[in-house]
C-alpha cells in the first residue's frame, strides 16, 4: 500500500470539513476522489500534500506520516492545486527551474525538458506565464507537478477549466503516467472518472460513501432506471396501479400541471418498465400526457447513495 | 553533512526565485531610485554648506530614517503575494522547510538592499576626495548601515507574514520600524529599569556608535539577534498558519 489513509478528520473551526476518512491506493492505482463541490476533496488532498495538518486520524505515502515525516513525503509527491498558483511574473522555462531547485532535482535541465514535453509546454518555454490561458496555466501545473518523477502524483480536478480537447489530451497524458506511478486525482465529472481511473472513492459532505471500481459504479448507475410521467386520472388510484407494475421499486410525485399528476419512477435494474407502465395507465381508462426515461445525474447518484437503505459497500 | 547541503540549495532556490522577481518587477528599480534621489540630494545640502565636514556623520541619520521608509515597501510583498494569491500552497508543499522559504527570501532581499546602498559610495569618493577623513568612521558607517537594513528587512519579513494584504503589510512594517526607532526617546518618562530595557531595544541608539567610528561588540551582537529573532518569529507565524488552517 504506497497510500494509507486512516479515520482522517478535519474541522475548519467548528465547521466539519472531512469525517473518519479512510481509503487505500496499490502502487500503480489511479485513484478518483469523486464528489460534488465542498465535498472535501481539496481538503484530503492538502492534508496528503502536508499543506496542513488534520484534526484527527492519520495518512501515510510510502510509509511516511504526512504530519511527522512531511518533508519525506514531499520528497515523493508531485502536487497540482485546484487554483494552479503559479508565480506569474516568471517565465514558463524559469519557473520549472525554480520548481527543480526547490525539489532538488538531479539533472535538473534535462528533468526540466522531459517535463515540459510530457505536458506539451516546450514551445511556451520562453513566454510568462501571466500571459498564458488558463489551459497553458494547467499543463504548467501539471508540469511542476511532474518534475523529479515523483512516486505519487495528487491533481486537484486537472481537467478543469480546459477545452473539450485539451480535457482529452489531459486525460490521455494522466492514463499514461499511470503504470508505476500511483496518482490520486479529484473530480466532480462521473464519465472522467470511468475513464481514467482504476478505483474510485466518492465522497459528500466530508464522509466516504462508497469505495468501488468505475465499472461497478457504472452498472450501479447504469442500472437505476428512471421514468417520468404524467398521468391524468385520480391520484390514488394511479399511484397504486404505478406501483403494482412488475418492476417498479419506487414511485415519487413531482410537481404538477393543467390537471395532470407527475410522477418519477424508478425501476429495478434491467427491467424495462416504459411499456408496461403505458400498458397499465391505458388499462385502467386514464389519460397518459407524457412518458420519458431519464438518465440519472450525478447530483442523482450521490442522492441514492447517500440516503439509499440497502447496504452501500462503505470503507 | 547531506542534510545541511540540501539546506542551503533549499535556500538558495528560494534566493534565487525571489531575485528574480524583483528583477522583472519595477519596484526594486523604483525603490532604488526613490532612495538615491533623496539620498544625494541631502549629501549634497550637507557638503555644499559653509560649515561642511568631511564625513558621512551628518548624513547617517537621514540615510538611515530613509531606509526605515523604504524597506518595507521592498519586502511587503514577499509573503503576503504569496498568501493573496495562493502560491504558498505550492511552495509549502515542496520539500523545502519553512525555515528556508524565510531564509531564501531574506538573503534574496539582502542581495537587493546591498545593491541599493553600492552606488552610495560615491559619497565616500567625494568625501577623501574633497578632504581629509581617515578610513575608519567611512568604514564603521557601512558597517552600521549593513546591520541596520538586516534588521529592517527582518522586520518587514515578519509583518509580511501577518498580513494577506501587501499594502497592509508595508503600513504595519514601517509603523513597528517607527516605534522601534523612537523606543529610546522613552527611555526618559519610564523608571531606570524598564529605561535600560527600552533603551537596549531601540533600533536607533545602537547604530549611533557606528556614526562616531566606533563597532561595538554589544551593537553587532544586538543587530544580528534581532534579526534572528525577527525571523524566527516569521517562521513560526508561518508554521502556525498551517495549523490554523
Amino acid at each position: 500500500m504506497i497510500i494509507e489513509v486512516d479515520n482522517l478528520t478535519k474541522y475548519y473551526g467548528p465547521k466539519v470539513a472531512l469525517q473518519d476518512v479512510s481509503f487505500r491506493a496499490d502502487r500503480g492505482d489511479i485513484l478518483g476522489l469523486l464528489g460534488p463541490n465542498g465535498a472535501g476533496k481539496s481538503t484530503t488532498m492538502r492534508i496528503l500534500t502536508g499543506y496542513f495538518p488534520p484534526t484527527s486520524g492519520t495518512a501515510r505515502i510510502a510509509g511516511y506520516d504526512v504530519v511527522e515525516d512531511s518533508l519525506e513525503v514531499r520528497r515523493r509527491i508531485g502536487y497540482l492545486p485546484e487554483s494552479v498558483p503559479l508565480y506569474t511574473d516568471m517565465t514558463v522555462s524559469a519557473y520549472l527551474d525554480f520548481v527543480a531547485r526547490a525539489k532538488q532535482v538531479s539533472q535538473r535541465s534535462a528533468s526540466v525538458e522531459w517535463a515540459m514535453d510530457a505536458a506539451r509546454v516546450d514551445h511556451v518555454a520562453g513566454t510568462i506565464i501571466g500571459r498564458l490561458s488558463r489551459g497553458y496555466r494547467q499543463r504548467v501545473g501539471l508540469a511542476q507537478a511532474l518534475l523529479g518523477d515523483p512516486e505519487v502524483l495528487i491533481l486537484d480536478e486537472p481537467t478543469v477549466g480546459l477545452d473539450p480537447n485539451q480535457i482529452i489530451e489531459t486525460r490521455s497524458l494522466i492514463k499514461d503516467l499511470g503504470g508505476d506511478r500511483t496518482i490520486i486525482l479529484s473530480t466532480h465529472i462521473l464519465p472522467e472518472v470511468s475513464m481514467v481511473c482504476n478505483k474510485v472513492v466518492i465522497i459528500n459532505r466530508g464522509a466516504v460513501v462508497a469505495v468501488d471500481t468505475p465499472e461497478a459504479l457504472t452498472r450501479r448507475v447504469v442500472g437505476a432506471d428512471r421514468v417520468a410521467i404524467a398521468v391524468r386520472g385520480p391520484a390514488p388510484e394511479v399511484e397504486q396501479c404505478l406501483l403494482g407494475v412488475p418492476g417498479v421499486r419506487t414511485v415519487t410525485p413531482a410537481a404538477g400541471s393543467n390537471g395532470a399528476l407527475r410522477y418519477e419512477v424508478d425501476a429495478e435494474p434491467g427491467f424495462e418498465v416504459r411499456e408496461r407502465l403505458a400498458a397499465a395507465v391505458v388499462q385502467g381508462g386514464w389519460g397518459l400526457q407524457e412518458l420519458h426515461g431519464q438518465s440519472l445525474s450525478l447530483e442523482d447518484i450521490f442522492r441514492e447513495l447517500t440516503t439509499s437503505e440497502e447496504g452501500v459497500p462503505v470503507a | 553533512m547531506r542534510g545541511i547541503g540540501q539546506g542551503l540549495n533549499a535556500i538558495w532556490a528560494v534566493t534565487r526565485k525571489e531575485l528574480y522577481s524583483y528583477l522583472v518587477s519595477p519596484m526594486a528599480y523604483v525603490v532604488t531610485a526613490v532612495f538615491l534621489l533623496v539620498n544625494g540630494f541631502i549629501f549634497f545640502l550637507i557638503i555644499a554648506s559653509p560649515s561642511a565636514e568631511a564625513s558621512l556623520r551628518p548624513l547617517l541619520p537621514t540615510t538611515a530614517f530613509l531606509l526605515l521608509l523604504i524597506i518595507p515597501v521592498l519586502t511587503m510583498r514577499l509573503l503576503a503575494e504569496e498568501k493573496s494569491t495562493g502560491t504558498i500552497e505550492l511552495l509549502m508543499t515542496f520539500p523545502v522547510s519553512d525555515s528556508h522559504v524565510v531564509w531564501g527570501k531574506f538573503l534574496a532581499t539582502y542581495l537587493v538592499y546591498l545593491l541599493m546602498l553600492l552606488p552610495t559610495l560615491v559619497y565616500v569618493g567625494v568625501i577623501k576626495a574633497y578632504g581629509n577623513s581617515e578610513w575608519g568612521p567611512l568604514i564603521t558607517a557601512y558597517v552600521g548601515l549593513v546591520l541596520l537594513g538586516g534588521a529592517f528587512i527582518a522586520v518587514g519579513m515578519l509583518s509580511s507574514s501577518l498580513a494577506r494584504n501587501q499594502i497592509v503589510a508595508g503600513v504595519v512594517g514601517i509603523g513597528v520600524l517607527l516605534l522601534l526607532w523612537v523606543l529610546g526617546a522613552a527611555a526618559g518618562v519610564l523608571g531606570p529599569r524598564l529605561s535600560s530595557i527600552v533603551a537596549y531595544l531601540s533600533l536607533n541608539d545602537h547604530f549611533q556608535n557606528f556614526g562616531q567610528g566606533v563597532i561595538d561588540l554589544k551593537d553587532v551582537v544586538f543587530y544580528l539577534s534581532f534579526i534572528a529573532g525577527a525571523l524566527f518569529l516569521t517562521v513560526r507565524v508561518l508554521e502556525s498558519s498551517r495549523w490554523r488552517a
